[in-house]
């Protein structure tokens, strides 16, 4: 029987052959959001679940195996081999998608869970679906939920749902200040490097007596130099 | 001949580099740690691990039923392991981890992306802008090769990955690594790093060989005033041998960087055999050009891919290996006592977020991850630890009692807690002991009041942060460690990963990743006309770099802090190279005429 390592990498060189990548023609590896592209390297692709038995997947620590040999396919997009529930999910690029990268059948799937011990058919297919690629994972690890919350330390969670609103408004204030305070540095910066940046300061070619006046009771900002650190 | 005996000779007598040989029986018999989760390097089966003492050292033993023991060095100081062990806590993790699994992490590391089980927020993430490069190191896994794809984001991909970064919750990212590749090639590198301060980063470093300074020093400028904070440059030794990446253009490079006004923090990647006998050198350096070089970070080799285990046992150094070697090398000034594990510093941040009732950093990543202390300068020239003047023990465990008793007080109270708490900081500080012109008190009271980066930049200003970051590899996998990381990587699809993740198993993050957003090799010539692999390539010309002024001056006309009797008075090799000192005709203007040269 073939080993899992060679099958892989039969399965890639296959996946990756002419007639899977360009049969699609015209596809658009672009996204556009509030009119800006960005690349999506899939849309729509195929979500497959199978029903397994505990057996062949032996224990957690194996089932963690198996999903990481499934990933090693560059035709899977994501792999969960939930051995709780007796159950492997895939997402993966099938070859009737539309788009221009690696792609696997079905079968070859199949094939691949068997020579890894998951002794499978088509017939143990529970669910397969067409899967959104940009609606259901990019969108989601873009903008994810919050699923629990954590208090400051010294302060309650109860005390700390009271005050969150303020807080926040505090920090959106103080990280405007922030850049307003980081672009008056950089003008500073600029006008001690003028040779380099070919930048005018107004007030010293004004040699006006107000202007000089003026000129000393304008704070100079912190000239920061920069700084390292891990953390802290 | 005679070379390859004095090497045979050299690892004859050195008891580190003596092969582990031990029976199976034996080291069953000595005594265990602590149980921890591991892989099998070779099929990544997750398999137990034993943390075991053997005499001095720490070692991980682990079995896979297919593929045998693998047994590896995890720490070579058992009392030192045993110190900093002691602060090894939980962090906050994520309230928003960008995937949610139906397994909840169970098969951690292969379900990464950052899962509800992580154990801490970002501390510093790493931001991928090339994959190409203008050098082609041997051992380096992260350049694009001949034919390969290129990955190149886009200004608004990247700018997509900077606001998830600051969307995280509860603590949002706040520093960031630009890196690659060579971050420079990328044409729109300086509106990157602006681009980086507009979503709110306080700091953002740019790890970068240097070299693209070195050729255009206005740069330096450039990019110091977009917004970067510091310079994270290789530097793996003083001399050719141990450093034939940049060695030749790291003068020009600090030239550049202090004339902008731009730090750099020097990192050093520490092999045994290799270049672990430059360590003090190292440090001697930086100190040379403290003005400039905030920290040297050490980074004890991480062994990816497959080796040989004697290659592996002659090449391995952890933490503590390199800490020891630091302490001979400079004449017990940087002892091993003067090091902290990271986690330490996380009381001082509980002691700041309980009074200002701000989200501060955890600093909650494994005790055996990173270590640091810091060294001060003074105006005599002696070189002196942050420990010796500063009882960091007790005055953590101070700041520690004063969040306990802060717990469920009302804002006053807990502001007369914590001036009480400041007020007693005193007792934890030897004034006299203090480097000449350093009011280290005044320092920390204004790191407590002000609770700003610009006075954590005072305290950097007059000190040298010394640092020690190792990142694991396939032999010396904990699973305990990883999910407590909080150095992480951005993918292009949305997902933040630990270090030890995206690089250990490149194969289904990094490198798979990568080319599912990488445009073909063909493909991006069309779109840049004229660009090659080979044209993105370095050539240097030696003779000229080293006819550079500034490069005889950086390692020729070093001091030697350690030679001086202040410092104890024992030079160490390297640190003056004779035929880069100038001569005495070239530094007199008269050009040699004059009756000083007779």
């Amino acid at each position: 029987m073939e080993k899992s390592d060679e099958l892989i990498e039969r399965l890639n060189k296959i996946s990756y052959s002419d007639d899977r990548l360009n049969h699609n023609e015209g596809f658009n590896p672009y996204i556009e959001e509030n009119g800006v592209k960005f690349i999506i390297p899939y849309k729509i692709i195929t979500e497959v679940k199978f029903k397994v038995k505990k057996e062949d997947l032996i224990d957690i620590p194996h089932s963690a195996r198996l999903q990481y040999r499934l990933m090693l396919l560059d035709a899977v997009i994501r792999a969960t081999v939930d051995f709780t529930r007796e159950r492997i999910t895939i997402v993966y690029n099938d070859v009737n998608n539309f788009n221009n990268k690696p792609k696997l059948s079905i079968d070859e799937i199949v094939e691949f869970l068997n020579v890894n011990g998951v002794h499978v058919s088509r017939d143990d297919i529970i669910e397969r679906r067409d899967y959104d690629y940009y609606k259901e994972f990019y969108s989601y690890t873009y903008n994810p939920k919050v699923i629990r919350k954590a208090a400051p330390y010294g302060i309650s969670q109860e005390e700390w749902d009271r005050i969150a609103p303020e807080y926040e408004r505090m920090i959106k204030e103080a990280e405007r200040k922030k850049i307003d305070s980081f672009k008056a540095w950089q003008r500073q910066y600029e006008l001690e490097h003028r040779d380099v940046f070919g930048v005018t300061d107004n007030l010293s070619e004004d040699k006006g007596v107000l202007q000089r006046f003026k000129r000393l009771f304008i704070k100079k900002e912190d000239s920061n130099k920069g700084y390292w650190f891990h953390g802290l | 001949m005679e070379k390859v005996e004095e090497q045979i000779d050299r690892d004859a007598l050195n008891p580190v580099l003596q092969p582990y040989r031990r029976t199976i029986e034996e080291i069953e018999k000595m005594p265990i740690i602590e149980k921890t989760q591991t892989v099998c390097p070779e099929c990544k089966l997750i398999i137990q691990g034993t943390i075991y003492r053997d005499g001095d050292n720490v070692m991980i033993r682990k079995y896979c039923p297919e593929h045998g023991w693998f047994i590896e060095k995890y720490w070579e100081d058992y009392d030192m392991y045993m110190k900093m062990r002691n602060y090894n806590y939980y962090g906050r993790g994520f309230q928003n981890p960008n995937l949610v699994t139906d397994t909840k992490g169970a098969l951690c590391p292969f379900d990464c992306g950052m899962c509800e089980r992580h154990k801490s927020h970002s501390g510093l993430v790493n931001v991928v802008v090339t994959n190409r490069c203008h050098l082609s190191c041997w051992y380096c896994f992260f350049y694009a090769k001949e034919g390969e794809p290129i990955y190149e984001p886009n200004l608004e991909e990247i700018k997509k990955m900077f606001i998830n970064l600051r969307n995280q919750k509860p603590i949002p990212a706040n520093a960031i690594q630009i890196t690659g590749g060579e971050p420079t090639l990328h044409p729109d590198i300086i509106k990157i790093v602006e681009l980086a301060k507009e979503v709110g980063f306080d700091q953002i470093q740019l790890n970068t060989t240097g070299i693209t300074i070195a050729q255009n020093p206005k740069l330096a400028y450039e990019l110091r005033r977009a917004g970067v904070s510091t310079l994270y440059m290789s530097f793996d030794g003083v001399s050719k041998r141990a450093n034939p990446k940049n060695h030749w253009e790291v003068p020009l490079t600090l030239e550049a960087l202090r004339k902008a006004g731009l730090g750099a923090v020097l990192v050093p990647t520490v092999i045994r055999t290799v270049n672990d006998h430059e360590l003090g050198a190292i440090i001697n350096f930086a100190l040379n050009n403290i003005d400039v070089v905030r920290a040297v970070n050490f980074q004890p080799v991480s062994l990816v891919g497959r080796m040989p285990s004697r290659l592996r046992e002659k090449q391995r150094i952890t933490i503590p290996g390199a800490i020891k070697l630091i302490e001979e090398q400079t004449n017990g000034i940087i002892a091993k006592e003067d090091w902290f594990s990271v986690p330490y510093a996380g009381g001082i941040n509980r002691f700041i977020e309980a009074l200002s009732g701000e989200y501060k950093y955890d600093l909650s990543i494994h005790f055996a991850c990173g270590a640091g202390t810091y060294v001060f300068l003074d105006r005599r020239n002696k070189i002196i630890p942050i420990t010796r003047f500063v009882n960091v023990e007790g005055l953590l465990e101070h700041l520690q009692e004063a969040v306990d008793k802060m717990e469920g007080k009302s804002r006053i109270v807990k502001k007369m807690i914590a001036l009480e708490a400041l007020y007693g900081i005193r007792k934890f500080i030897d004034e006299k002991s203090m480097p000449d012109g350093v009011n280290f008190t005044k320092l920390l009271m204004s790191i407590f009041l002000k609770r700003d980066f610009a006075s954590m930049g005072r305290l950097q200003m007059h000190s040298l942060f010394l640092g020690m970051m190792h990142f694991q590899d396939e032999y010396t996998y904990d699973i305990h460690r990883v999910e407590k990381c909080d150095i992480h990587y951005t993918l292009p699809d949305g997902r933040v990963l630990p270090f030890c993740t995206f690089n250990v198993f490149p194969e289904v993050y990094r490198d798979k990743v990568q080319r599912q957003y990488s445009i073909p090799a063909e493909e991006w010539q069309k779109m840049h006309p004229g660009w090659s692999y080979r044209a993105d390539k370095y050539i240097r010309d030696v003779k000229k770099l080293e006819a550079e002024p500034a490069y005889r001056r950086a390692y020729g006309d070093l001091i030697d802090y350690f030679a001086l009797p202040i410092n104890r008075g024992k030079p160490v090799k390297n640190f003056v190279r004779e035929e880069f000192k100038l001569q005495e005709e070239e530094q007199c203007a008269c050009g040699g005429n004059c009756s000083c040269h007779s």
